[in-house]
């Protein structure tokens, strides 16, 4: 056996030519499924962290009955926010962050015209924290600053019905917790337009948390604390130890409770890539087969000459499968190296997908399982593609073999 | 808060006489306006409003009325809405916050008090000029019936009927009902008072008939009729004065 | 020509070089076909959400609905004229009504507000088809006969303590007047994609919605169903100029954002996939050439010995690469197209959540295929230019020394 990997491994070198064709297609076939699999990693992860990192953070905690209340105000079934309550779940292991959040429905009043619209009222500071993506929440203009209570970032689709302009006033008119009529005058300082998913509601308003609080006359409360974790793959755990640090009167969900619809997207991206790095590494394969059979071709009157010097026919297949596995490998281990730093690259620079209203960053990367699995498919598919021409080449007739061309 | 001017819709002030001949419906009806809706009159009001969920929202507040579409009205109770007011002319409304110094339009149309009704509807209350009326049988001896159908499409129920007592012609109860036939509401008038020489029902409990768990008590702790009323009262410039 | 004959014979002289070549053409043809088939398939799942589901491919309001902030005022009346210049313009399939409108849904006891589509069962279908099906499990869409039919969001239900046939009353104020109130009941559920969807959709007939209105004859848009969804744009754009500036034409790109921009990005990204298997297959070609034009080393030596220009043999190569891929990619095409066709025909249903099967429809226009195959072609003899060159390049001598 040692003797003809060592055979195999001369014929590699030999022919420099030849093994570099095989090997460079090899070598694309891995590039390219590396390029898609990393663009198909980066696409659901991005769409991940934008509602993660973005929008509803990891876990959130909520009055037992505020999500399934469609009652008009539900602000009766606040939550704590003062610190004592937010160290309580900040304490809990892995939690990194923890900000709480008050959201409202009222109207907002601009240029004698009248809008309802959904707030939410944000601790900018603690937000950035939780959702660190909120950095972008204004795409016109800017987010509020701590200093500055009275200003507001709205939704495009508010802004055009009021006729706002960036820097102009309006006024926000809702019910407090009592029910009276409250108001605050805004200043419009920025128009939303975060990077991620779309939201639900097209008329929403941003303002700061203690604006939000002062008006509705819940001081210390809000209607829900979101949290961000160390890991989202024990966030099951993280749920679980929050839910009993807070006790019964509160309810704990995940991201993928809050939006379900999520899940789904995330499972049909990864079952079209999945789709679709099967195609490609299918062609791949095909491009190997036909390398394969060009090489057995090419070589027939070496075969020939083997043969005639008493070489056995199992020899000569094995020497044609060695080659192949060496240069599926060599040229699989080339290809996940260079896909490799390729999506690295591109990992790092990000890339932006433009939409309606937010923009989508994509930073592509691969993980380390699928660096494996495709050095180990290149180097089966290579060895796999060869088996028929090195079995053809084995049940050459010397005779013939050394008389073609 | 909006709730409020059902109640101010069914204020009246009585100085009727009660006849002992059964009354034309157009009488009955006329009592009605004269008693719970005359021309001008200032009031001092509170309502109480029972939610769905068995908790209750108070306001007191005081309202002037001058006409059949300009009512103003000053909050008082609870302290938080104190110094606001709003305005209502024909079928533009306002109200003033005084920690703005400035008005805010309200849609008539809007439902943001929990989708309950319009705010615009529940203030026009002219049942003479809206609506006709008919006698019903006579199947309570101690009331009068009528039933008042809408004339035309603006009218915010379809039918109403309305009971007045025999003995003081002053309204006991009430129903509305929807073009569909449906009954929206009902209302109790109770606890009859003399306000500065005027006889009238000093309460009215209000019910969702869709919605059983909602309702709403108004009750008049204070009212004055043929007060003035100036127009100047009832221009958006004046109020937060 | 003389060069194509030779090329032509070239091929058929060597069945098993121009047969694996060829394979490797063909089956690139395929694969790209497959995969396009496949992304038309994605992204007509998202249209077919929205666009066949929820808001038709076109709509057609009153000038100034959109964007009022009492929009029942801004009807429009159901007339058959109306319908009947929306339909002679061309690309247009059906149009149906819609009554959209807000109000409160109460079980005797308590009440919860609702937002409702009012549909015509007897034409709405036929723009939307998909909300016959795009129902929670055992739920019927509504048809005609069951005008106080209602289907509503889950947790609007639940919040209402009622279920499937339960008889709730709903109330709405349209354009006069007051609040009116009918019986309805519950026939069935919608499938929701957004917990604040659930709490809130319901659908119902025009008929009860114009009766609960007191709006006969109201509606607030047409909905327009296109012959061809890629063409929608340019049916909208005919549409504006044929109504005139008393109507909006929007499509469902303005309504439903959230899908457009996920078609957007599906789009986009495909478009890249594409490119990434063309390039694929093409190196594929690339090397076969290569090979080819070094196993027939002592050809080309043979050749110039006698005479042949190396202008000629490049010629040769070239032409040889393109007859080939000329057939492969036709064959390729053809095959693609055809096993597109089977499985497009029944659909490949895939199940991702517990209620969410989704069935994709794999398929490809004709217009992609020609595409293809011309892309094969061209790529094949940009392929083979360098194999060729340097098949020219080579010294007769050597070349006939080789074996």
């Amino acid at each position: 056996m040692p003797a003809l990997i060592r055979i195999a491994l001369r014929n590699v070198l030999r022919n420099r030519r030849r093994s570099l064709i095989t090997f460079s297609a090899v070598l694309i076939a891995i590039l390219a499924t590396f390029s898609l699999r990393g663009l198909a990693n980066g696409m659901v992860t991005a769409m991940q962290d934008a509602v993660v990192h973005g929008q509803t953070g990891a876990l959130q905690v909520h009055r037992v009955g505020y999500l399934k209340s469609t009652g008009g105000s539900s602000l009766d079934l606040d939550v704590p926010a003062d610190a004592a309550f937010l160290d309580k779940i900040r304490s809990v292991p892995d939690v990194r962050a923890v900000s709480a959040r008050l959201a409202f429905g009222g109207m907002v009043n601009a240029n004698d015209t009248t809008s309802p619209a959904l707030f939410s009222a944000l601790d900018l500071d603690g937000e950035l924290r939780v959702c660190p993506l909120r950095e972008k929440l204004a795409t016109e203009g800017r987010a509020f600053g701590v200093a500055e209570p009275e200003a507001a970032v709205l939704t495009p689709e508010l802004v055009r019905t009021l006729g706002l302009k960036l820097g102009q006033k309006a006024a926000l008119l809702t019910n407090d917790k009592e029910g009276t009529l409250t108001a605050v005058d805004l200043t419009v300082v920025g128009v939303y337009g975060q990077p991620g998913l779309p939201l639900p509601e097209k008329k929403i308003g941003f303002v700061p948390l203690a604006t939000a609080q002062e008006l509705l006359h819940m001081q210390g409360r809000a209607t829900e604390i979101v949290v961000a974790v160390d890991d989202l793959k024990a966030i099951d755990q993280v749920k679980a130890a929050i839910a009993s640090a807070v006790g019964p009167t509160y309810q704990v969900s995940t991201w993928s409770e809050l939006v379900p619809f999520l899940k789904d997207a995330v499972t049909s991206w990864r079952f079209m890539s999945n789709l679709f790095t099967g195609i490609f590494l299918f062609v791949a394969l095909l491009g190997i087969v036909n390398t394969m059979l060009m090489s057995v071709l090419e070589r027939t009157r070496e075969i020939g000459t083997m043969m005639a010097l008493g070489v056995r026919r199992r020899s000569i297949t094995a020497i044609f499968l060695l080659e192949a596995t060496a240069q599926g490998f060599l040229g699989g281990l080339g290809g996940a190296l260079l896909g490799g730093a390729l999506v690295f690259k591109v990992g790092q620079a990000g890339l932006h997908f433009h939409m309606s209203n937010a923009t989508l960053h994509v930073h592509p990367f691969i993980d380390l399982g699928f660096f494996v699995f495709a050095l180990v498919l290149a180097t089966a598919g290579a060895v796999l593609a060869a088996l028929w021409p090195a079995l053809r080449a084995s049940r050459l007739r010397p005779v013939t073999a050394l008389a073609s061309v | 808060m909006i709730k409020t001017f059902i109640a101010l819709t069914c204020l009246l002030v009585g100085t009727g006489n009660a006849f002992a001949n059964p009354p034309s419906a157009d009488e009955l009806v006329h009592r009605y306006d004269e008693v719970m809706s005359p021309k001008t009159f200032e009031s001092v009001i509170e309502m109480v409003a029972h939610r769905q969920d068995g908790t209750t929202r108070n306001y007191t507040l005081r309202a002037l009325k001058s006409g059949n579409d300009k009512m103003r009205a000053w909050f008082l109770e609870p302290a938080a809405s104190k110094g606001q007011e709003m305005l209502k002319v024909g079928d533009n409304m306002w109200v003033y916050m005084p920690n703005l110094k400035r008005a805010l339009r309200i849609a008539s149309r809007e439902s943001f008090q929990g989708g309950d009704f319009n705010n615009g509807d529940i203030m026009r209350v002219n049942y003479v000029a809206d609506y006709s009326a008919k006698l019903l049988p006579e199947t309570d001896p101690a009331a009068w019936g009528v039933e008042l159908t809408a004339k035309s499409d603006e009218a915010s129920y379809d039918r109403i009927r309305l009971w007045l007592d025999r003995d003081k012609r002053l309204p006991v109860k009430a129903e509305y009902y929807a073009s569909s036939g449906k009954l929206l509401r009902s209302a109790t008038f109770e606890a009859t008072k003399r306000f500065h020489g005027l006889e009238r029902p000093s309460r009215i409990v209000m019910r969702n008939e869709l919605a059983t768990k909602r309702f709403s008590e108004m009750t008049m702790i204070d009212m004055k009729a043929g007060v003035e009323a100036p127009t100047q009262k009832f221009v958006l410039d004046d109020l937060g004065r | 020509m003389r060069i194509s004959h030779l090329a032509f014979r070239n091929l058929g002289r060597n069945k098993r070089r121009t047969l694996v070549t060829g394979l490797t053409i063909a089956f690139g043809v395929f694969a790209i076909v497959f995969l396009q088939s496949f992304v038309n398939a994605l992204m007509r799942n998202i249209v077919e959400v929205s666009v066949e589901t929820k808001v038709g491919a076109v709509q057609v309001f009153k000038a100034g609905y959109l964007g009022s902030d009492d929009p029942l005022k801004m009807t429009l009346v159901d007339s058959p004229e109306l319908v009947a210049k929306i339909r002679a313009v061309p690309g247009v399939a059906a149009v149906a009504p819609r009554l959209d409108f807000d109000g409160m849904l109460s079980n005797g006891s308590e009440g919860t507000m609702f937002s409702a589509n009012a549909i015509d069962p007897a034409r709405e279908y036929a723009v939307c088809p998909r909300r016959a099906t795009y129902l929670a499990k055992g739920s019927k869409p509504l048809g005609p006969g069951s005008e106080e039919a209602i289907l509503v969001g889950q947790t609007l239900v639940e919040s209402l303590e009622a279920k499937q046939g339960s008889s709730l009353v709903m109330q709405a104020s349209g354009a006069h007047g007051g609040v009116n109130a009918l019986d309805v009941s519950v026939q069935g559920f919608l499938r929701t994609t957004h917990p604040s969807e659930s709490k809130r959709a319901t659908t119902v007939t025009l008929a009860f919605a114009q009766k609960l209105l007191r709006m006969p004859g109201a509606i607030t848009h047409y909905v327009v169903g296109v012959d061809n969804v890629d063409k929608l744009d340019q049916v909208a754009g005919r549409l504006r100029t044929a109504l005139g500036p008393d109507f909006q034409v929007t499509t469902w790109r303005d309504l439903d954002t959230t899908n457009a921009g996920r078609a957007k990005i599906i789009a986009g990204l495909m478009t890249v996939v594409t490119v990434i298997l063309f390039l694929l297959v093409m190196t594929g070609v690339v090397n076969t050439m290569l090979m080819s034009v070094y196993e027939r080393i002592r050809e080309i030596g043979t050749m110039l010995a006698v005479g042949v220009r190396r202008r000629q043999i490049r010629l040769l190569f070239v032409c040889e690469a393109a007859f080939m891929a000329l057939a492969s990619a036709l064959a390729g095409s053809i095959l693609g197209a055809l096993v597109v066709r089977l499985i497009g025909r029944g659909g490949f249903t895939h199940a991702f959540g517990p209620n969410e099967a989704v069935t994709y429809y794999p398929a490809v226009g004709g217009r992609f295929l020609l595409t293809v195959i011309v892309l094969a072609v061209l790529g094949a003899l940009l392929a083979a230019l360098y194999p060729a060159w340097k098949g020219s390049r080579l010294r007769p001598v050597e070349a006939l020394r080789t074996t």
